[in-house]
């Protein structure tokens, strides 16, 4: 993920409303489809993402850029992933396990299978997967997103692949078994 | 190491985490010799193609509920609840323009994005890293001509020289054929300077260099002159001069996905191009020029390297190197006496000006020493016997035969097999009493298996493709390719015929016979007018690769190559040069000092990598930028141990 352009993230801290829906074009994205794996519900990725920014707005303030903002708006996006999560517990609402309709279908057992295999093993080592493989944070970045410590987030990256591999190999097995 | 720490590391080098030469050679070792490990790589690289070559999700249009509630902000926050909230108008899928039919993987052209950290709303799209090497290799193989020209803009050679500039051209013709001019256009500081004016040519197994050689930092024509060095059989003799191959498609580049990151696609030069980063350690094929001779300046193994290749044919456009940030370069910049340096600033960059694929004209790469071919079936009575060939050639087609003259060992046969830049030589001589295998393979080179023989494995080097030597009562073959390790072995199982094992060579210590060339390393020796001693111990890892032995200007001199064992394809050998002299040269470096060696004193200069002394009439010194000082002295020590 880049970081916007700093003058235009220097306007958006000052309340240029301008600058910060440049910021939010640019994120957008992002954000939806990091909310959308946390949550695994598109109506409530939605209100995460538009939870996340708002927050962001109102903390822009508080950034002081000695972390890159990918990683400080990826954190307040988890924030709110959880914060919802936890209003769904406690308000017993049970959501379809999505998938998230593709534009067009290039191959829907391969995304079929690795869906199920992200969906299989557990937030702790999706989250730095997500973060690091499909957005592109570094290990630092992650660690600043998740709150734990560096090496933490590097065993927890490695262990998602290798269960994301064992679960694809397994996947291989059964088609050669048929 | 062990599987559990073989695939961590793997993993944290994907995500683009450094380590160390030694480990990362480890790695690569465990790997070559544990499949269990591959396919956790492979399988690892296909879930990163496959989360990162997604079809496109319908991301919804947030962008004005939330505007208006940030409007807002200030006051309560209510979320929107659904059905209450103004809907965004209906998302369209985000239709990209497609790359074109070089990565169109069986995806629907024109409706694939490439989901993850590089949609760019402009329109481009990025692509797989296993997608763009299966590519560059299809392209290695189609390429039978191109001429490109360049320009090269150096910066932080020396405060008196800022920035330099410098132009080149470059010319290729299957099979084999090659020509690399650099012309130096720099304004330097008087008229005394010596340009980095370079020539190369390859022929066949011939090789002419052409470059200002032993050059300190300051170029003067008393200490930095132009040599002319020809190499009529670049298979048993170091040419020192690095393969230029990568300059037309960067085909060991890309040979491996590991350490590479596909970042996206855009405009070079208005072509559709893909951008691919890595460190300058694995860039090094790109940059053969500053091998040839001349003065560059120095460059961190880590520092940052953006390559765009054209997506149509696979040729480098450009490419930039950018200073690492972090301790390790900090530190490497205080070793070498130099200041820091901003990491977006690019301190060498290399641009394609134009390119054309018209075949050269012969004359371009006329060599007076190549061997002469035959034609193949003339080729048994030249050499007088029938040559051992391989009934698999991985679709490769003989293209050349040679009888090459001199050596020892009798006559020689040379079959070349290529298509485009890929080739594979086939060298064999029936009696060879040379101690060692025949061949530039080192004797502690990997024994592999081969059907119901041995051969002897070398992975590739700056300045050569992967080797293989097999010996049998009978015969003895030597192949060089730049084929994959594992082609190269299956063209090397069908060869009729079952290699032999050698004795092993620890029991006759490490470099009894000085290593990779045996005959050659002892040959230079006995041909050199000045008596040197051939270093006996190496630091742990370390092993001789070849011997030189030149004329300039009347100064007989002599080179030694010494590399890790198993390097890297981009890693720089450490140079030991040898002449007769009474007395160390001048130096314009601007950090030198004095280290004890043994009871000698050696002068050493950070800035340039280079630890020099005199011992015994001879003076000798040690080029390895970037590498420890210790090292140097543990090598330097081995030198004067034997003297």
């Amino acid at each position: 993920m880049q970081d916007p352009d700093p003058r235009v993230l220097a306007r958006a801290r000052e309340g240029d409303l301008d600058a910060f829906e440049d910021i939010v074009r640019h994120y957008q994205a992002d954000v939806f489809r990091f909310a959308w794996h946390l949550v695994r519900d598109r109506t409530t990725a939605e209100d995460v993402t538009q939870d996340a920014f708002i927050r962001a707005f109102r903390f822009l303030g508080s950034y002081r850029g000695d972390s890159p903002f990918s990683s400080w708006i990826m954190r307040i996006v988890r924030n709110c992933a959880m914060d919802a999560l936890r209003r769904q517990k406690s308000q017993a609402v049970r959501h379809q396990d999505e998938q998230l309709r593709a534009g067009s279908v290039a191959d829907p057992v391969a995304r079929a299978e690795l869906d199920a295999a992200l969906r299989a093993i557990t937030p702790q080592h999706r989250e730095p997967f997500l973060l690091i493989e499909v957005f592109g944070l570094s290990y630092a970045e992650a660690s600043d997103v998740l709150g734990v410590r560096v090496g933490t987030v590097k065993s927890r990256m490695h262990r998602a692949r290798q269960a994301l591999c064992r679960a694809l190999a397994d996947d291989e097995d059964t088609e050669e078994a048929r | 190491m062990n599987c559990d720490r073989a695939q961590a590391a793997v993993s944290e080098r994907m995500d683009g985490e450094r380590m160390p030469s030694r480990a990362a050679a480890a790695v690569d070792a465990h790997l070559e010799g544990c499949a269990d490990c591959r396919a956790f790589a492979e399988r690892a690289s296909h879930v990163r193609t496959a989360v990162r070559i997604r079809p496109a999700e319908r991301i919804p249009d947030l962008v004005d509920p939330i505007m208006a509630e940030v409007a807002r902000v200030g006051r309560p926050r209510t979320l929107a609840r659904p059905g209450r909230r103004r809907r965004p108008p209906a998302a369209r899928p985000r239709m990209l323009a497609p790359l074109g039919a070089a990565l169109a993987v069986g995806l629907v052209a024109g409706s694939v994005v490439v989901g993850g950290p590089w949609q760019h709303p402009d329109g481009h799209t990025s692509a797989s890293a296993a997608d763009v090497i299966r590519r560059v290799g299809v392209a290695a193989r189609q390429v039978e001509a191109y001429h490109a020209t360049f320009t090269i803009e150096e910066r932080g050679l020396l405060p008196s020289v800022p920035e330099r500039s410098l132009e080149a051209e470059l010319w290729f013709a299957t099979p084999g054929r090659y020509r690399f001019d650099v012309h130096d256009t720099t304004s330097y500081p008087t008229k005394a300077w010596t340009p980095t004016d370079l020539r190369y040519v390859e022929a066949g197994t011939a090789v002419m260099t052409k470059a200002p050689t032993g050059c300190p930092t300051i170029l003067l024509p008393s200490e930095c002159q132009t040599t002319r060095r020809v190499v009529r059989d670049r298979f048993a003799y170091s040419t020192e001069a690095p393969l230029v191959t990568d300059l037309v498609v960067p085909l060991d580049v890309l040979a491996d996905p590991r350490g590479l990151t596909v970042e996206r696609t855009g405009t070079v030069l208005g072509r559709d191009a893909v951008l691919v980063q890595m460190s300058f350690a694995r860039a090094a094929p790109l940059f053969p020029f500053l091998q040839m001779g001349g003065t560059w300046r120095p460059f961190f193994p880590g520092d940052r390297v953006e390559l765009w290749v054209d997506a149509t044919d696979w040729s480098p456009l450009r490419w930039t190197v950018y200073p690492a940030e972090g301790p390790e370069r900090a530190d490497w910049e205080l070793l070498f006496g130099r200041l820091p340096e901003p990491s977006d600033t690019p301190i060498l960059d290399v641009t394609v000006t134009s390119t054309d694929h018209e075949i050269p004209p012969s004359s371009r790469f006329a060599l007076a020493h190549a061997a002469p071919t035959v034609p193949v079936s003339e080729l048994s009575k030249r050499v007088g016997f029938h040559p051992v060939t391989p009934t698999a050639t991985e679709d490769l087609a003989l293209t050349a035969a040679a009888a090459p003259r001199g050596g020892e060992g009798g006559p020689q046969s040379l079959i070349t097999y290529s298509s485009g830049l890929t080739y594979l030589r086939v060298s064999e001589r029936r009696h060879w009493n040379g101690a060692g295998l025949f061949g530039a393979v080192d004797e502690a080179a990997e024994r592999v298996q081969l059907g119901n023989g041995v051969a002897y494995y070398e992975p590739a080097g700056a300045e050569q493709g992967r080797r293989l030597a097999i010996h049998t009562n009978d015969t003895n073959l030597y192949l060089e390719s730049n084929l994959s390790r594992q082609d190269l072995l299956a063209v090397a199982a069908s060869l009729p015929l079952n290699g032999q094992a050698l004795p092993d060579p620890k029991s006759s210590g490490p470099l009894e016979e000085a290593g990779a060339h045996g005959r050659t390393l002892a040959g230079v020796q006995a041909r050199t007018s000045f008596s040197f001693d051939l270093p006996d111990r190496l630091p742990d890892g370390y092993v001789v690769a070849s011997a030189d032995r030149s004329t300039a200007r009347g100064v007989e001199s002599v080179t030694l190559l010494v590399r890790r064992r198993n390097s890297d394809p981009g890693a720089d050998p450490v140079r030991i040069h040898l002449e007769a002299a009474d007395a160390l040269p001048s130096t314009a470096a601007a950090d030198p000092r004095w280290v004890p060696l043994g009871g000698l004193k050696a002068r050493w200069s950070p800035s340039t990598g280079r630890l020099e002394w005199i011992a015994n009439g001879v003076y000798r010194s040690i080029d390895a930028p970037g590498v420890d000082l210790r090292v140097l002295i543990g090598i330097a020590a081995s030198i004067e141990a034997s003297a």
